[in-house]
Formats: structure tokens, C-alpha cells, sequence
């Protein structure tokens, strides 16, 4: 082990770098530190985030990892016990609710059932002082976006579930607020609907430009309407990225296993390309890719790994470990390929099923460990007991708390993870690993989306 | 054995063994017993106030020169007290449903509504013993100086509306309560995070969402206010002359009844049509269902 300073330069950067750089970017939203404690519990603890105009942006975590608080305490429904909320560079942290530039689309909607559609929509005009032939013309232009123009002279309680939820986008949008604050407002919605719904979420941020910040547990949710995701648990931002960097390179095994499945597997550090300093990303997003294919294409840090009883190479962001570093390291089932004679693993094929347009296999490599693999639908598919040959592609190394610290000394909360049971499962010259296990402690993260018993849950 | 169906008699006995029947017969003296109870007494009034033998002259004394200024003053007083419950009841209910954490709520709730368990006439005694000129409320302010001397509080309006306030206000509380527990903070919250301020928050949200159980409570105490007899005649002077005092008076010091009866009915049929007028509302009667 060497010194673990030397893989902790993103960390200074961010904290200091938050608040000086506003001015280069069009940041709408920034939180400094923000803490909320209740009377026996901690539901934020120093949470900074900046949210850049015009972006789609989603706090993800699972439930009781204190997104919601953290919306309400941007939307002005609760105090933070300390820290600051800035929008559009002026502090609101003392402002009320009804005089912030943000409005909110509630979980359960809270559309004023005494009020018909069109009045409802009209509200926040109402009490901006908007005069009644101004109103009249933003209520229609409104309702119009959202497709339901007929509709204005309903009663709420006569609208369907889908429908009202557009009328309360709609009646949030209509004053052109500085940023749109969604809590779930489509958990309580079945999956066709959510996802017909997203894509009309994203269609109406896109006509009109707002800032959207949107607080989900659902992996699915998030990842298909983001412009950048922050991962939350318990009252701390993980994580911050595009959707794209935080599944292919996640620097948490918490965020890896959050956004889908993945093998976890820990090896030694053999040698790295020194590259790890200038990557890309830190905790507060404050970088992140614009461009994302960058994420995928060129991992700037490749650390070569004993692993498996062979050496695989695995990329790093935003930390570099040493050499002679015991690390975990995510593999995505869909990046294990399965070829008959090339692949440099051999190994057995465990079970094998179709999935339509995917299938999954479960594989034993020759050391014992369990991969999960996925190929394509008219892909190669071996039969169970067959055995086969493996490569692993864009292997990416998370942080692990295996040797009792953090490696990267900042952010993670070393033996509260939840993973842990799992983290072992793969490792090089560990003994036979339990799939169930593993798949055991996915689910125990309650993110859904689990391989091997055929069930894909959407996490709600 | 057969059983006759359709008289549900079983042949050779005399109980029925048709549930219908059975519960009819067994119900049938209490109910008897309950309508009587109930219609008699006021079958036997109405009869009195138009006799002998037959004559509206009761009524056309009623309704005329000295009994409607009474009669207007009772209303009066009753739209006055029930208006000042609901204005206190207004912010205690809001209060208690969504302010006060609810460890403390029941504890709360019975606090307030303590003074329902205690005999009406006792209470307003209560209240003469503590605003009499020797009484507790003058003395403190007499011992702790803001007065030079007694102010003379009992036997005025602000004595029985002081009253009124104290043993009708549990009965609107518990109704605006019910109807407030009901109101969705979300819809609070929603008006505010869309600009409301406090004030509109409660024109816009509270007030609609809580308008049929402010009614409901308003019908429970108003005819029990306009037709009060005990808190008049303990806490009022002798200008606050309510309408029940002139029936009572009626009844026992002139001993005319058939007059006695027919300022009643007057009195019951204004009430009445309020009453009707209240219920109109849907939303008013499901709040009344409650009681």
C-alpha cells in the first residue's frame, strides 16, 4: 500500500471549486452542504450539488435516502438545519415557499380537487398578479402542450391517472419557473404509462427549456431521462454523472449495483498508466463528460489487474490506486462475451436462458467464479454444461472498502455496505462463490433489476 | 314439520320462523315506544297552540308587535356566537390536525373539548364566579393593577356570548376537527409552493376544502344557541332576553300554553328552514352523517 493521497486530487477541487465557477457556467441551482437533521436521524448530511440551466437532472437513490427531503428543502416545504440554497444566484434559504422560483409536481400530484382543470393551471398565474386575458392565453398554451386542450373545464377527479398527471406538469410549468422540482410523480403509475410518460416528461422539458430536477428510486426512470444523475444514500450524494459514466464507470460499487446488474470481482493492481490524476468526473459533477461516448470510447485511466488467476485491464475515473492496491471491479453481464475459441477465460456454462431479444447466461470460470453474462438475442447461446471460453470488456474498478479504508479518503461510509456480503463472492483465489449470495445482496439494495431467476423487476 | 312459507308461521307454533317477521315483531315496541316519545309530545303541542277550538289567533299574537324583536335578537345572538366558534375553531382545528405533532393530538383534542362532560348549568356558573365584580378575573386585574376598580363584565352581552363561546364551542371543534383531519396538506402546500401566502393559503385551500364542516357545525350549535334558556338567564341581563325565556314565562307564569306552544313552532320553523337551507348541500349533509 502507498500513500492514499495520491489518489485523492479530485476531492479538494470539488468542495472548493463549487461555488467560484458559477459564473463561467449557467448553473440555476447550487446547495452548499446541506444538512438536515431530525430529532433521532440525519437525513441529509452535507449534500452540494449544482444543477446547470436547462438540465434534466435526477436525484436517484433508494427510499429513505433523503432525495424528497432534499427537494423540499430546494422548494422551500422545509428548513435545512444548515447550508444554503441558491437559485440563480441569489440565496432563497430564507425565503418561503411562495417566494422562491421553483415549483414542484408533487408525489401524489396535489391537484385542488375544488378547482377544475383550467383553474388549477391557472393558479400560480393567479397569484403572480398575471392579468385575466394573459392567463387565459398561457392556461390554453399550456394545456395545449400537454395535449389535453379540451379539457380545461374539467374536474380533476374526472381525469384519468396519466391525465392529471400533466395537468400538475402543467400547472407547475405554466409560470416558467426557474426549475421544475419532481417528486416521483409517476411511481404510483403502471409501467406502460410511466414510460409513455417519461418520454412526454422529456419532450415538454425539451419545448420549453426548464431546468428539471428529478427525484426518482427508479434506475430505469432516471437513466432514460437524465441529462445527469446524482446517487443518493443516506443523506449523501454518491455519485454525480451522465447516466452513461455512472453505469459504464462507476466509482462506487453502491452505484454500479444501483444502476443494474453487474459482477463484482476484486483483484490486485499491477500497474497503471498514470492517468488517473487528469480524469474525468468528481463527486460534485462538477466536470462530467458533455460529450459522453468519451465515457465508453477512451477511459483515460487503464490499471492492468491480477484477477481471475490472469490479468485483465479495467479502467479507473477519478481516482487512480497503486500499485499493489487490492480493488473491486465491475463487469457488466452485457460486456462478458462468450465466444467458442478466442475468449482468454475458459470456464462452463452454468444455465443459460432466452430472454428475447437477450439471453442470460450464468457462467463458471475455471477458478470458481460465477459471472453473469448477456449476449444478444441471435447471439451465441451454449447449452448448460457446455463449456466456453470468456473475455471481459470495459471492466471498471469501484472503490472497496475490503481492506477497511476508503481509497479515495472522501465520500463513502467504509462498513455501511450493503454489498458486502457479495464483494468477496469473485475475487481471485477466493473460494467458490454463491451466485445467490450476490444476487441476494442486489436485491438487498431494493434497485430491481435482477439476473438469473428471470424476473426483471422495475424497482417500485 | 312444514312450515307455511308465505305467512312464516311453522304450523303448530306460534313463533315465527321467518327472520323478517321475527325482527319485525321484535322490533316493533321500541320503535312504537321511540315515535311516540318523539311525535306525541309535539303532536300534542301543535294541537294546543291552535285550540280552542280552532284558532291561529296564538300565532297572529306570536308573530306579532313584541315577540319578533325577541325572537330577531335570539337569531341574532345565534348567527353572533356560532360565527365567533367557528372563528376560534377555524385555527384550533387547523392547528391540532396539522401542526401539533400527534403524540400530543388526543391529548389535545380532549383538553379542549373537556367542558362536554360537565352539566351546562354548571358551567355557566363557572363563568359567574369568575367574571362577578368580586370575582377571580377582577380581582387579578384589580391585585395586578392594570385597574383602579371592578369592571362590571356578568350580565351583559359579553358575559352570555362569553358562554355561549365556552359550551358550544367543544361541538363545533369536534366537527370542524373531523373535516380538517380530512384536509390533504399536500393541497397546503401545493398553494404555497405555487405563490400562495398565508392568507391565500387559507381563502384558496382551507376554506373550501373545510366549508361543509364549518356548516355542519354551524347547524349543530346555531338552533341550540338561538333557543338557549340556562346561559341567558344565569349570564344575561335582563335586556338579553332570549326567546326560550318568553315561552318558558308562557308556560308557567301566564300558564298559556296554546301561546307558549305557538311561539315554539315559530321558533322551530325558522330554525327549521335554516336547517333545510343547510342541508341542501351534499357535501353538508355527509358532514352532519357524521354525527
Amino acid at each position: 500500500m502507498t500513500d492514499p493521497s495520491g489518489s485523492t486530487p479530485g476531492t479538494g477541487r470539488s468542495r472548493t471549486g463549487n461555488g467560484t465557477d458559477d459564473r463561467d457556467r449557467d448553473v440555476v441551482l447550487r446547495t452548499d452542504d446541506l444538512r438536515k437533521v431530525y430529532a433521532d436521524t440525519v437525513a441529509l448530511d452535507g449534500v452540494s450539488l449544482t444543477v446547470e440551466r436547462g438540465e434534466f437532472f435526477s436525484l436517484l437513490g433508494p427510499s429513505g435516502c433523503g432525495k424528497t427531503t432534499l427537494l423540499r428543502i430546494i422548494a422551500g416545504l422545509e428548513r435545512p438545519t444548515a447550508g444554503d440554497v441558491v437559485v440563480d444566484g441569489r440565496s432563497v434559504t430564507a425565503l418561503p415557499a411562495s417566494e422562491r422560483d421553483s415549483h414542484m409536481v408533487f408525489q401524489d400530484l396535489a391537484l385542488f380537487p375544488h378547482m377544475t382543470v383550467a383553474e388549477n393551471v391557472a393558479y400560480g398565474l393567479r397569484r403572480a398578479g398575471v392579468d385575466r386575458t394573459e392567463r387565459e392565453r398561457r392556461v390554453r398554451e399550456a394545456l395545449e402542450l400537454i395535449g389535453l386542450p379540451e379539457y380545461g373545464k374539467r374536474d380533476p377527479a374526472a381525469l384519468s391517472g396519466g391525465q392529471r398527471q400533466r395537468v400538475a406538469l402543467a400547472r407547475s410549468l405554466v409560470t416558467e419557473p426557474a426549475l421544475l422540482l419532481l417528486d416521483e410523480p409517476l411511481s404510483s403509475l403502471d409501467r406502460q404509462l410511466r414510460q409513455d410518460l417519461q418520454v412526454e416528461l422529456q419532450r415538454v422539458q425539451s419545448a420549453v427549456g426548464t431546468t428539471f430536477l428529478y427525484v426518482t428510486h427508479n434506475q430505469d426512470s432516471a437513466m432514460s431521462v437524465s441529462d445527469r444523475i446524482a446517487v443518493m444514500r443516506e443523506g449523501r450524494i454518491i455519485e454525480t454523472g451522465t447516466p452513461e459514466t455512472l453505469y459504464e464507470h462507476p466509482r462506487t460499487e453502491f452505484v454500479a449495483r444501483f444502476l443494474g446488474d453487474a459482477n463484482v470481482l476484486s483483484g490486485e493492481v499491477l500497474a497503471t498508466n498514470g492517468k488517473g490524476t487528469t480524469a474525468q468526473g468528481n463527486d460534485t459533477g462538477e466536470t462530467d463528460d458533455t460529450n459522453d461516448t468519451s465515457a465508453r470510447s477512451r477511459p483515460d485511466n487503464i490499471v492492468r489487474l491480477g484477477a481471475l488467476g490472469t490479468e485483465i485491464d479495467a479502467a479507473t475515473n477519478g481516482f487512480e490506486p497503486s500499485v499493489g492496491d487490492r480493488v473491486s471491479v465491475i463487469v457488466r453481464p452485457e460486456a462478458v462475451t462468450i465466444e467458442s475459441d478466442s475468449g482468454s477465460l475458459g470456464g462452463r456454462v452454468l444455465s443459460a436462458s432466452y430472454k428475447g431479444f437477450y439471453n442470460e447466461h450464468e457462467l463458471e470460470l475455471d477458478d470458481g467464479t460465477v459471472l453473469e453474462a448477456r449476449t444478444d438475442g441471435d447471439g451465441p447461446r451454449p447449452s448448460p454444461g457446455e463449456r466456453t471460453t470468456v473475455d471481459l470488456e470495459r471492466a471498471a474498478v469501484v472503490r472497496s472498502y475490503s481492506d477497511g479504508r476508503d481509497p479515495d479518503g472522501e465520500e463513502g461510509q467504509p462498513g455501511a455496505e450493503p454489498g458486502a456480503e457479495a464483494r468477496t463472492a469473485a475475487g481471485a483465489g477466493t473460494p467458490a462463490p454463491d451466485a445467490k449470495a450476490q444476487r441476494r445482496a442486489r436485491t438487498g439494495t431494493g434497485t430491481g433489476t435482477e439476473t438469473g431467476t428471470g424476473s426483471r423487476s422495475d424497482g417500485d | 314439520m312444514a312450515t307455511d312459507r308465505r305467512s312464516g308461521f311453522e304450523r303448530g307454533r306460534w313463533w315465527p320462523s321467518s327472520p323478517r317477521v321475527r325482527d319485525g315483531l321484535i322490533a316493533f315496541l321500541p320503535v312504537a315506544l321511540a315515535t311516540c316519545l318523539g311525535v306525541v309530545p309535539l303532536a300534542v303541542m301543535a294541537y294546543e297552540s291552535v285550540s280552542p277550538p280552532i284558532t291561529l289567533a296564538n300565532y297572529a299574537e306570536a308573530l306579532g308587535g313584541v315577540y319578533l324583536p325577541v325572537l330577531g335578537r335570539s337569531l341574532l345572538i345565534g348567527v353572533v356566537a356560532t360565527a365567533a366558534c367557528l372563528l376560534i375553531a377555524y385555527p384550533v382545528t387547523y392547528w391540532l390536525a396539522h401542526v401539533c405533532p400527534a403524540r400530543y393530538r388526543l391529548a389535545a383534542l380532549i383538553t379542549l373539548v373537556l367542558p362536554l362532560w360537565l352539566n351546562y348549568v354548571v358551567l355557566n356558573y363557572a363563568w359567574v364566579w369568575i367574571l362577578a365584580r368580586g370575582g377571580v378575573l377582577n380581582y387579578l386585574l384589580v391585585a395586578l393593577g392594570p385597574l383602579g376598580e371592578p369592571l362590571s363584565l356578568l350580565y351583559t352581552h359579553t358575559s352570555m356570548l362569553i358562554g355561549f363561546l365556552y359550551i358550544y364551542l367543544p361541538y363545533v371543534l369536534l366537527t370542524m376537527y373531523a373535516s380538517m383531519e380530512r384536509l390533504d396538506y399536500r393541497l397546503v402546500e401545493a398553494a404555497r409552493d405555487l405563490g400562495a401566502g398565508d392568507l391565500r393559503v387559507f381563502v384558496d385551500v382551507v376554506v373550501p376544502r373545510t366549508i361543509a364542516g364549518a356548516l355542519a357545525s354551524a347547524l349543530i350549535v346555531y338552533a341550540r344557541i338561538a333557543g338557549a334558556y340556562a346561559t341567558p338567564e344565569i349570564l344575561g341581563g335582563p335586556r338579553n332576553q332570549m326567546i326560550s325565556r318568553l315561552i318558558v314565562s308562557a308556560f308557567y307564569e301566564f300558564a298559556d300554553w296554546g301561546f307558549a306552544s305557538a311561539l315554539s313552532f315559530v321558533f322551530l320553523a325558522v330554525v327549521f328552514v335554516g336547517f333545510c337551507l343547510g342541508a341542501l348541500s351534499g357535501s353538508v349533509r355527509n358532514e352532519l352523517k357524521r354525527w
